[in-house]
């Protein structure tokens, strides 16, 4: 690697560094993730020089740390909720996969996408691991990363207002 | 320090076990489960925190910069289409947050938002300060967000032949 690309490597990461704190700053979803994106494509857009590909086993580094930071999320007391719930999990569960697959026919019939590419884009799992799963299996990581940016965006815009609306009607009312 | 060691002992082991055995995704699969069941189990694991779960993530947003051919078309091809999607889903979800309500008796918002097609981090934080039910809220998303990851690398894997 010659100094020329260890320079343009070194601050395509200082700006995704930077968009990645922006990201969280301005309270975007999975803002580190996409402040990191964008403030690093910004700069590989202005760099003149080629960065060298990223050494495949950096990407199962990756897939393990993500791995092991969401199941170390999974509390002890997730499973008594789930439990006492169980029946309104296993609902949950179930229209999320039988969405997803719902969903890909929709993509596949629209946007003309082959099954696995659509399946990944139209999962509501969570959008970085959906991301992350699209890079592990070689999918085209962009039409991904737009479909679930979108709909994670506008899921939030639409359902939290609708809920403090219902709250605040509900308080008017009662 | 012992939980810390544990916890990342037994992720990266799995992780790469999974690699290994040919499952797809592996290393996301194998480590998530491998630290939940321990965890949920009552083993020694140590839960990451915040800034830990940022700092992972800006890693992936710059390996995915580098890694990925970006193209500029590609978001114009596929925008009403996503917004299709999240019409279906967000459709899907009344109804599911319909049978939860029915199934629990847990108030229509917390129904709503525990079944809401995204967002286990925001929409849990925004449950808390709406004073609803935010554990229960996020432990359904949690069930969700599981299962899904776990599963759809296998249907990808499937669907690819």
């Amino acid at each position: 690697m010659s100094a020329e690309q260890v320079l343009a490597a070194a601050f395509v990461v200082a700006a995704g560094v930077t968009g990645g704190l922006v990201g969280i700053r301005l309270r975007l979803p999975a803002g580190a993730l996409l402040g990191g994106l964008l403030g690093a494509l910004a700069a590989l857009s202005l760099v003149p020089t080629q960065i060298p590909p990223v050494d495949p086993s950096v990407r199962r580094w990756l897939q393990i740390a993500v791995g092991v930071t969401l199941g170390s999320r999974v509390r002890p007391d997730t499973l008594p909720n789930v439990r006492r719930a169980s029946r309104a999990a296993f609902l949950v569960v179930l229209a999320a996969l039988v969405g997803a697959v719902g969903g890909a026919w929709l993509l596949r019939t629209l946007a003309g996408l082959e099954w696995g590419t659509a399946l990944l884009a139209a999962t509501p799992g969570g959008m970085p691991e959906m991301i992350l799963i699209a890079l592990a299996l070689d999918r085209p990581v962009d039409l991904v990363t737009t479909v679930q940016l979108v709909r994670v965006v506008t899921t939030l815009l639409v359902t939290l207002p609708l809920v403090r609306l219902w709250l605040r009607r509900a308080e008017v009312e009662g | 320090m012992r939980e810390l060691l544990v916890t990342l002992t037994v992720g990266v082991g799995a992780g790469w076990a999974a690699l290994w055995l040919g499952v797809p995704a592996g290393g996301l699969v194998g480590s998530m489960v491998a630290v939940a069941a321990l965890r949920l189990a009552g083993g020694p694991v140590r839960e990451l925190s915040l800034h830990v779960r940022r700092g992972v993530q800006l890693a992936v947003g710059i390996i995915l910069a580098v890694s990925a051919t970006w193209h500029p078309e590609v978001a114009r091809r596929v925008l009403l289409p996503a917004l299709g999607l999240t019409a279906y889903l967000l459709a899907v979800s009344a109804v599911i947050a319909w049978g939860v309500a029915s199934l629990t008796r847990w108030p229509w918002p917390v129904a709503f938002l525990s079944s809401a097609p995204a967002g286990l981090t925001e929409i849990s934080m925004a449950a808390d300060d709406m004073g609803l039910d935010a554990p229960s809220i996020a432990s359904l998303h949690v069930a969700r967000v599981i299962t899904v990851i776990a599963c759809v690398p296998w249907l990808v894997a499937w669907a690819a032949g």
